[in-house]
């Protein structure tokens, strides 16, 4: 029973770790390559269907085949189009929130740079009074000389970082905007796609529809149908 | 002190770098704001009493100050290494592309499809005009047929249309936000040189507070040291005796009330232990700490066994064995070849207390570590009492 518990944990184990794997931005590209792989099929069954079906009788079984065929194949690219979405719907969503946490810890930096500065001017400060207390020959005045100074260089240091700080935060901020309407309209793409699948399957079924008329209205006769012109 | 600091902040870097966290950096402000208030109102008016004090109380006063200062040195340099590594983290999420799509491709697709979706409604077209002009209702069927077909075929070509929309405005984002990711990614490069710089300096200074508190206590006056533990019973401390810090040597004349040069073997010789509250150190704290003294041939052999309460994030060996030897001379500072069990050197001095029953120790041990093993506590000092 153990063994088995820990055959069915490992397993799991190795699909959180295919799972992690597709979620790679690599493997968006694979699933992207998917995708265009089979609308690349589609569009083939698509292009030739109408010439292919001009070429039988209306009443030829292979006419609404033809055609659920090409419906099928259509279906299977809008699946693989979705799946390939959502991934690019989480990645977008993450990409938002890295940016937004940035953005936030650049904020922060702002702050902490403003109090770093402050600390080390009170310490100049209080180092001089210091400074004055201490006997002109003493040995101490060459280290806290030093140490007035290298304070006074970490300030001058903040200032050329909280320069830089500010300059990226405009970068960052244009950054965030960018990526929370990149989310929105991966949203709006990931949305799409069911009505795109409906569409389709309403234009198909009207084609098998227009398909089974033509044979109603011509029995098993050899009556000609619709002209077809060679692309 | 420096290699403390460097130590301190290298361990706590190393922490942070595996699992790329953001550290706290608010946190660590915090704390050095802390540190920075505990070394001002720990001693405003030492260097204005510095000619005034006792010596000894002196002595106390300026380590505890040098101690503050190391503790604000470690919070400063603490910061620097977060302010360091937010800016990295920052810069290696900006640089990453997590996964935009190329979009040209998927919009070369849908194009292809508008383009077929044109030619068939053309031909479309054409059928229902051919068939609008046949009155059979057979055929009137298949054009109703045909013209169901039309709608739901323009149904599809707005939702084309509707996506084009939707990836021309993707690209477009996508095209401003790789503009402004560039800047963004230079910013963070200068981020992370500032913050890299910032510790460079916040290291000298660590070297600047131990060489000016040195150097403050040099300014004392010849004032005499009273003896402040009574002998025999150094637990009854009143007063803090200073650890005698490196540089002092036996070759400046020995100021009034320090005790005297001894070359007396029995001066050295027995067990030494550290107190258990209240003991003076210098560097980690011991929390135990035994040193055994004898003579043999001239020459003084001892061993030191510590244990060291190490500071959070300080990775080093707690546990410090070092065995020592040299000449009995007749100095104040005796000075000693050390190696650790580790067969790692140094040298080892040896400091009479300011009563009999008192030495001061201070080590300092050479760099090369056995590759498997923690660092070893390199440097420090403490005041031990005779058993």
């Amino acid at each position: 029973m153990c063994a088995r518990i820990l055959f069915l944990l490992s397993l799991s184990g190795l699909f959180a770790a295919v799972e992690a794997q597709t979620s790679a931005p690599a493997g968006l590209g694979l699933l992207q390559q998917n995708a265009e792989k089979k609308t690349t099929a589609w569009l083939n069954l698509h292009a030739t269907f109408e010439d292919n079906l001009s070429r039988l009788l209306p009443c030829d079984a292979r006419a609404v085949k033809t055609i659920e065929d090409v419906n099928r194949s259509s279906d299977a690219r809008i699946e693989a189009w979705i799946t390939y979405t959502a991934q690019w719907r989480s990645l977008a969503a993450t990409e938002s929130r890295n940016a937004k946490r940035t953005e936030a810890e650049l904020n922060a930096q702002s702050g902490v740079l403003q109090a770093e500065k402050l600390q080390l001017e009170n310490q100049i400060a209080d180092l001089r009074t210091r400074r004055a207390a201490l006997p002109a020959t003493s040995e101490a005045l060459k280290p806290l000389d030093q140490l007035i100074d290298l304070n006074s260089q970490r300030i001058a240091a903040i200032s050329d970082r909280t320069a830089a700080l500010d300059a990226a935060k405009q970068s960052v901020a244009t950054l965030v905007s960018a990526a929370e309407s990149r989310a929105a309209a991966v949203d709006k793409e990931a949305a799409q796609w069911t009505d795109q699948a409906a569409r389709w399957r309403a234009y198909y079924a009207a084609r098998i529809s227009r398909a089974k008329t033509e044979c109603a209205i011509t029995g098993q006769s050899t009556a000609p149908r619709a002209p077809r012109k060679k692309q | 002190m420096t290699r403390r600091l460097v130590l301190a902040a290298s361990a706590a870097f190393c922490a942070l770098t595996p699992a790329q966290q953001t550290p706290d950096i608010t946190k660590l402000s915090a704390d050095s704001a802390a540190a920075y208030k505990t070394w001002r109102e720990r001693d405003p008016k030492l260097e204005s009493e510095v000619r005034t004090a006792a010596k000894a109380t002196l002595d106390a006063r300026i380590l505890r100050s040098a101690d503050d200062a190391q503790k604000m040195t470690i919070a400063r340099h603490e910061l620097a290494d977060a302010a360091f590594q937010a800016a990295k983290n920052a810069l290696d999420a900006l640089d990453k592309d997590l996964g935009t799509p190329v979009l040209d491709l998927q919009l070369a697709a849908l194009q292809r499809q508008q383009k077929q979706l044109e030619q068939d409604a053309s031909l479309l077209d054409r059928n229902i005009k051919v068939f609008a002009a046949d009155k059979d209702p057979g055929i009137q069927k298949v054009k109703t047929e045909m013209e169901k077909e039309r709608t739901a075929m323009n149904a599809v070509r707005d939702a084309l249309a509707g996506e084009e929309k939707t990836l021309t405005a993707l690209k477009l984002i996508g095209d401003r936000g790789e503009a402004a990711r560039t800047p963004a990614v230079g910013r963070y490069g200068e981020l992370m040189s500032a913050a890299r710089q910032d510790r460079d300096r916040i290291e000298n200074e660590s070297a600047l507070w131990q060489a000016y508190y040195q150097a403050l206590g040099k300014v004392a006056p010849a004032e005499v040291s009273k003896t402040t533990i009574a002998p025999g019973n150094p637990r009854e401390e009143t007063t803090r005796v200073p650890v005698l810090r490196p540089g002092r040597e036996s070759t400046v004349p020995p100021k009034s009330g320090v005790p005297p040069i001894v070359a007396d073997a029995s001066r050295w010789t027995g067990a030494w232990t550290y107190p258990p509250t209240n003991g003076l150190f210098s560097g980690e704290e011991p929390e135990s700490a035994e040193i055994i003294v004898r003579e043999q041939d001239g020459q003084l052999v001892g061993t030191l066994n510590a244990r060291f309460r190490l500071q959070k994030g300080v990775l080093r060996d707690p546990v410090l064995r070092i065995d020592f030897n040299g000449p009995l001379t007749a100095t104040r500072t005796l000075k000693m070849t050390a190696v650790t069990a580790d067969r790692v050197t140094g040298t080892l001095e040896l400091l009479p207390g300011s009563a009999g029953n008192l030495i001061e120790v201070s080590w300092q041990l050479g760099a090369s570590q056995p590759s498997k093993a923690l660092p070893k506590v390199r440097q420090g000092g403490m005041v031990l009492w005779k058993k």
